[in-house]
């Protein structure tokens, strides 16, 4: 369970680049994790919405896209995703693959609100 | 309003991680990761590789528990320098805590670190803590399916320990099972058995250590 982990660092970075574009709100967060992650999609969802309560990140819907593995064979050489390790090749039959990749986690995207955060005191301003 | 962006998300990690590892190499230190389930018998084994390096190079140990400082005692008997790190619930070691620790040891006077990460065999490896090498470290009681099981490990890892040997007659553990997974995921993968107990196959892994430190190799 290192997913507490995760979501601590994904909401730092999460909310430093919702502060740059002056968001009120982060509505949802895109992100990509590959599969040497071993993010479990549900437990990053808990973690993500626990840690956020209280900041302006709190309700965001979390999208996760889980980015497959490289594959390349070396039977044939052929170039294919790998969803699963024990994967053959899709070309020729061969099981011996060489598998790369799935070290990325990355933050790709954040639907925000902008404006004044609400606190209550709307309308009170004086007009200019 | 939509934010396009691609940030590394343990930028801070892998920040620190790099410092460690720069941190290492100018002192030209070379340093180990022992991941395995609780139990696996991590610390015994470190403990048997350092009875038979400490002759030849200076060691010192980072050992990673959830709470208790009970290994890190156990490993002091052998006189190297230990720093215990209590995760207080975490399930793995991180960069962060590694670089602490760090600070703690006597760096100029050490050829090896050896870092004994929490008992777990999944979370320790999303997380790079400047370490050169990755040693995933197994067990007979565990099962025969754990490599198959828990390949992230198998990936992680330079060289996989298969410990407590001594124990096949007493379990039904299909080394064909065990191996198959291995050699489809990486065909060059070193396994070593090993028994911390009767001393079996102990040598051939530090013969293996020590072929490592010998040779700078990327990572």
């Amino acid at each position: 369970m290192h997913e507490f982990s995760l979501a601590e660092s994904l909401l730092k970075v999460a909310l430093e680049e919702a502060e740059k574009h002056g968001a009120s709100r982060i509505l949802r967060i895109r992100v990509r994790a590959g599969k040497l992650m071993g993010v479990v999609p549900e437990l990053l969802d808990f973690a993500v919405k626990s840690l956020s309560e209280g900041t302006i990140a709190e309700g965001a819907v979390l999208e996760l896209e889980e980015v497959e593995f490289k594959g390349h064979c070396r039977n044939c050489g052929a170039h294919f995703s790998v969803e699963d390790f024990w994967e053959v090749c899709p070309r020729c039959g061969s099981d011996e693959i060489d598998i790369s990749g799935g070290n990325e986690f990355d933050l790709i995207g954040l639907e925000i609100e902008e404006g004044e955060i609400e606190d209550g005191n709307k309308g009170c301003k004086e007009d200019p | 309003m939509e934010i396009k962006v691609v940030r590394k998300i343990l930028e801070a990690s892998i920040r620190v991680a790099e410092a460690n590892r720069r941190i290492l190499k100018e002192r030209d230190i070379r340093s180990f990761n022992f991941i395995g389930s609780p139990g696996a018998g991590k610390t015994s084994l470190i403990v048997k590789i350092i009875e038979k390096l400490k002759k030849y190079y200076r060691i010192a140990v980072i050992e990673g528990d959830l709470a208790t400082v009970r290994d890190a005692e156990v490993i002091a008997k052998t006189n190297v320098p230990v720093v215990q790190i209590n995760t207080e619930g975490a399930c793995h070691l991180d960069a962060n805590l590694v670089g602490k620790a760090l600070e703690e040891l006597p760096l100029e006077s050490i050829d090896i670190l050896f870092i004994e990460n929490v008992g777990n065999l999944v979370c320790p490896t999303a997380f790079d803590l400047g370490e050169d090498i990755k040693i995933g470290v197994l067990s007979v009681p565990e099962g025969d399916d754990k490599p198959e099981k828990y390949p992230v490990i198998v990936k992680a890892s330079k060289g996989i320990v298969l410990n407590k040997i001594d124990m096949l007659p007493y379990f039904k553990f299909d080394k064909e099972r065990f191996y198959s997974p291995i050699r489809k995921l990486a065909p060059d993968m070193p396994v070593f058995e090993v028994s911390c107990e009767t001393g079996e196959g102990i040598d051939e892994f530090v013969d293996w250590i020590i072929s490592k430190i010998r040779k700078e190799e990327a990572r």
